[in-house]
C-alpha cells in the first residue's frame, strides 16, 4: 500500500464518549494526517504503533503459542485466579474473558470497581433512569455536571453532545443552562451559568437537602448551611432544578469516589426519581464513563453472568459481592494466587498494598503496549490494537453500542482471539 | 460437656507459597461446619465433611486435627482470616473460636450461638433470622446487613461487639438488636427498616442515612444528616427496660448512668419513611 488511502468516521477509543467522526489518512502502514480528534486522541493515535510488547516469559523472548500455552498452564494451576481489567477492550473479548473465567474458576472484575462501579452498585439498590447522548443533545434545557470535568477529561463530549451541540430543539448555548457542582472550579465549571462549590466529601448531604426540598420540606442543620452551601442557594438550586423541562445530569468520579461512595450516587438516582415523580418535567443521568469500553464490560458481564463486575465462579456458578470479590480486595487480602490482566495496568494505578501482591504471584498481561504491570509479568502477551488494527464493539457511556473498524495490519492477534484460545486450551486439556 | 475440637494445622492447602515464603492464603469456605449438622454425623464422616479453597474441594482432615466426639459445641483454635461462611445457615448448637475469622461468619443462621474470641470479618450475621454471635474483638463491615441485592437484612437475634465495627453496620436490617461497645465507621443503619443498634463508643458519619423506622442509641455525639428532624429531650423509660433485657438475657455490661437518664431524639429519614429514630444520650 503505497497511495495515500482515507479511512472515514472511525471511532476512536480512548475515552467513554466514543467519538465515531475521526478521518484518517492511511500511507504504508502508518498514520498520515488525522482530522476530528481531541488532544488526546491525537497523542493516542501518534502513540499507537509504538513502544509495542512482543512474547515473553519470565523475562525472556518467547514465541506467540508458547506464551498462550504457558497462559493456560497458569491459569489451570490456580486455585483462585483473578481476571481483571477488561475496559480497555472489546466486547468479544470480554465475552470470551467471562468463559475463561467460568472454565479456570476464576475471580473476574473489571477496572469499574475503581471508578464508575460504585454508581452501578447505586443503580441496582434504585435504578437509573437515563437517555441517549443524541435524545440529550436534542432536548436537554438543563445541564448538571456533578463531580464530572469533561472539558478536560472527555474534550470532545461538550461539542458533540451537550453543552455547545447543535440539536434538533436545543440549537445552541443560549438554549441550554448549565449547573456545575464540584469541589473545585473546573474548567467545565468556568464554562457554566453557574458553579457551585460543595464541600469536599459533603455531596451526600447536599444531595438529601435537595431532595428533601423537592419533596416539599425543609432541611434542619444548628449551623444554616449543608455541605458549606446557605440554604437558601440550595432552595435556589432546587428551584432550578424543578424548573427545568428537560434535565440532564452527568456525574463524574466526583461522586462515586468521593464520602459515601455507593451512597452518593443512590442518593443523585433517588434525587432524579424525586424529579420525575410529578411528571411536571423529565430528568436523566448519566456517568462520565472513561475508559473508551468500560460501560461494555459491564454490559457484557451482565448479560454472561447476570452481574456487572466483581464475579467469582469458583463454585462453576457466577457470585457477585464488591467488597469481597474485586480486584483490590481480593489483591490486598492476598488471596489469590495467579492474575490475568487484560488490557490493563493495575501496577500503575491500584493502591500499593493490591500492586504488591500482583508482583509476588504469577501474573499473565494481555496488552499491545509495554506498561508497569508487564514490566514484571511473567508472563506477556501481545495484541492487535483496538480501533487501529483489530475490529470488534465497543459500548458509549450511554450504552449504544458502536462497531470498531481496523485500517491498519498487525502481526499479533487481537485480545479476543487470544482469550478464546487460552481458554480452549484450558477446555481441552 | 463433651465437645469436637479442631485445631489448624500449620501447614494446610490454603497457603499461597513463593519457595519457602508465605505471600498469601486462599480463601476456604467451611459453611460445612455447622454445630447443627455435625451432631448427627460420625467422627469418620467429620473428617471428610467438604470444604471449599478456591475453586478445589478438600476435606475437613486436610485442614484441621480433629479431637473430641461429634457434639453440640465446636471449639476452634488457629487463625482463620480466610475463613469464610462459618456456622451460616445454623439453627442450633455452639462454635468458639479461639482467634480471627474472616467473612459471613453466621450469616443466614436461625439459631445457636457463635462466639468469636479474636476479629471477625465482614457480613457478621448478614441476614441472621435468630441465634446470637458475640465478638471479642473488631469486626468488620456490614455487620447484620442485607447481602447485595437482597431487600432485608438481619431479621432478629442478637450481635455483640466488644471491639469496633466497620462502615454500614446494620444495613437494610429488618429486625433484632447490634450492641457495638467500641466505635462504628460511617452509614451505621443506612436504609435501615427496623431493629435496635447500640453504639456505646463514637459514631462515624452519616448514621441513619436513608432509614425507614428502627432505633439508633448512641452515647456520645453525633453529627446528624440534615434530612433529619430534632423533636425532644426526654427520659425514655423503654430504654431501662431495653437495657435490663440486655443485661438479663445476654449478660451484657451497661453502666448505671445510662438507665433513667436525658436522651435527645432525632427522627428521619425525612426523605423517605421518616419513623426511625436516633437517640443521643445527654452527658448531664
Amino acid at each position: 500500500m503505497t497511495e495515500l488511502k482515507t479511512f472515514k468516521n472511525i471511532t476512536c477509543t480512548f475515552c467513554g464518549a466514543l467519538c465515531d467522526n475521526i478521518e484518517v489518512k492511511v500511507k504504508d502502514n502508518k498514520i498520515e494526517e488525522l482530522k476530528n480528534a481531541c488532544a488526546i486522541s491525537r497523542k493516542k493515535y501518534e502513540h499507537a504503533l509504538k513502544d509495542r510488547t512482543s512474547p515473553m516469559i519470565n523475562g525472556e523472548e518467547s514465541t506467540y503459542q508458547e506464551v498462550i500455552e504457558k497462559a493456560a498452564e497458569i491459569l489451570k494451576n490456580s486455585k483462585n485466579p483473578l481476571i481483571y481489567g477488561l475496559s480497555s477492550t472489546t466486547a468479544e473479548a470480554q465475552k470470551n474473558a467471562v468463559k475463561l473465567a467460568e472454565l479456570s474458576g476464576a475471580n473476574i472484575d473489571s477496572t469499574s470497581s475503581v471508578c464508575h462501579g460504585p454508581g452501578t452498585m447505586a443503580k441496582q439498590l434504585v435504578g437509573m433512569i437515563t437517555a441517549t447522548l443524541g435524545e440529550i443533545k436534542n432536548r436537554s434545557d438543563l445541564m448538571v455536571f456533578w463531580g464530572a470535568n469533561p472539558v478536560e477529561a472527555h474534550p470532545n463530549h461538550s461539542k458533540r453532545y451537550t453543552m455547545l451541540s447543535e440539536g434538533l430543539f436545543k440549537k445552541n448555548r443560549s438554549d441550554r443552562e448549565v449547573i456545575v457542582f464540584d469541589v473545585r472550579k473546573t474548567p467545565t465549571a468556568k464554562m457554566a451559568d453557574q458553579f457551585i462549590r460543595v464541600e469536599p466529601g459533603k455531596d451526600f448531604e447536599l444531595l438529601m437537602a435537595l431532595r428533601l426540598i423537592i419533596q416539599g420540606k425543609k432541611p434542619e442543620t444548628e449551623a444554616g448551611k449543608v455541605a458549606g452551601l446557605e440554604l437558601a442557594e440550595i432552595e435556589a438550586a432546587a428551584e432550578k432544578l424543578k424548573n427545568a423541562r428537560y434535565g440532564s445530569i452527568f456525574y463524574g468520579m466526583g461522586l462515586t469516589m468521593t464520602g459515601a461512595k455507593y451512597m452518593n450516587t443512590w442518593a443523585a438516582m433517588s434525587l432524579i426519581r424525586d424529579l420525575n415523580n410529578d411528571h411536571q418535567r423529565r430528568f436523566v443521568m448519566m456517568p462520565m464513563r472513561g475508559h473508551g469500553n468500560v460501560a461494555g464490560s459491564e454490559i457484557t458481564m451482565a448479560w454472561q453472568t447476570g452481574y456487572p463486575f466483581a464475579v467469582n465462579f469458583s463454585k462453576a456458578y457466577p457470585r457477585y459481592n464488591p467488597g469481597e470479590y474485586t480486584a483490590v480486595d481480593l489483591l490486598a487480602n492476598k488471596e489469590v494466587d495467579a492474575a490475568f490482566i487484560i488490557a490493563s495496568d493495575p501496577a500503575g494505578n491500584l493502591p500499593k498494598k493490591a500492586a504488591a501482591h500482583l508482583k509476588d504471584i504469577p501474573t499473565i498481561i494481555l496488552d499491545p503496549h509495554w506498561n508497569f504491570t508487564s514490566d514484571f509479568a511473567d508472563v506477556v502477551i501481545p495484541s492487535a490494537l483496538k480501533g487501529i488494527t483489530a475490529s470488534g464493539t465497543v459500548y458509549r457511556m450511554d450504552h449504544v453500542p458502536l462497531h470498531l473498524r481496523s485500517f491498519l495490519e498487525d502481526e499479533w492477534p487481537d485480545d479476543a482471539a487470544a482469550v478464546a484460545q487460552i481458554g480452549e486450551l484450558i477446555e481441552n486439556a | 460437656m463433651t465437645k469436637l475440637k479442631l485445631k489448624l494445622k500449620k501447614e494446610n492447602p490454603a497457603l499461597i507459597k513463593k519457595g519457602k515464603e508465605l505471600i498469601g492464603k486462599i480463601p476456604v469456605e467451611v459453611e460445612n461446619i455447622r454445630a447443627d449438622l455435625i451432631k448427627k454425623m460420625t467422627l469418620a464422616e467429620i473428617k471428610e465433611l467438604e470444604i471449599r479453597a478456591g475453586k478445589e474441594i478438600y476435606q475437613l482432615q486436610d485442614f484441621f486435627e480433629i479431637k473430641g466426639e461429634p457434639a453440640e459445641v465446636i471449639e476452634i483454635d488457629g487463625d482463620l482470616s480466610n475463613f469464610k461462611y462459618l456456622g451460616a445457615a445454623m439453627n442450633s448448637g455452639t462454635i468458639i473460636v479461639n482467634g480471627d475469622i474472616g467473612m459471613h461468619v453466621g450469616s443466614e443462621m436461625s439459631g445457636g450461638k457463635i462466639e468469636i474470641k479474636g476479629d471477625a470479618g465482614d457480613w457478621l450475621g448478614a441476614e441472621m433470622t435468630g441465634g446470637i454471635i458475640t465478638v471479642n474483638g473488631d469486626a468488620g463491615n456490614y455487620v447484620g446487613a442485607a447481602f447485595r441485592g437482597d431487600k432485608l437484612g438481619m431479621n432478629r437475634g442478637l450481635i455483640y461487639i466488644g471491639g469496633n465495627a466497620g462502615n454500614f453496620v446494620a444495613n437494610k436490617m429488618r429486625r433484632g438488636e447490634i450492641v457495638i461497645k467500641g466505635d462504628c465507621g460511617d452509614m451505621l443503619g443506612a436504609q435501615m427498616i427496623a431493629g435496635s443498634v447500640y453504639v456505646f463508643g463514637k459514631c462515624g458519619k452519616r448514621a441513619g442515612a436513608g432509614m425507614k423506622r428502627g432505633t439508633i442509641i448512641t452515647f456520645s455525639d453525633l453529627e446528624i444528616l440534615p434530612t433529619f428532624s430534632y423533636n425532644i429531650s426526654y427520659f425514655p423509660n423503654f430504654l431501662n427496660i431495653a437495657f435490663k433485657h440486655l443485661q438479663h438475657d445476654y449478660q451484657i455490661e451497661i453502666s448505671d448512668q445510662f438507665f433513667n437518664s436525658e436522651y435527645m431524639r432525632y427522627t428521619g429519614d425525612n426523605t423517605e419513611l421518616g419513623k426511625g429514630e436516633i437517640l443521643i444520650w445527654k452527658k448531664d
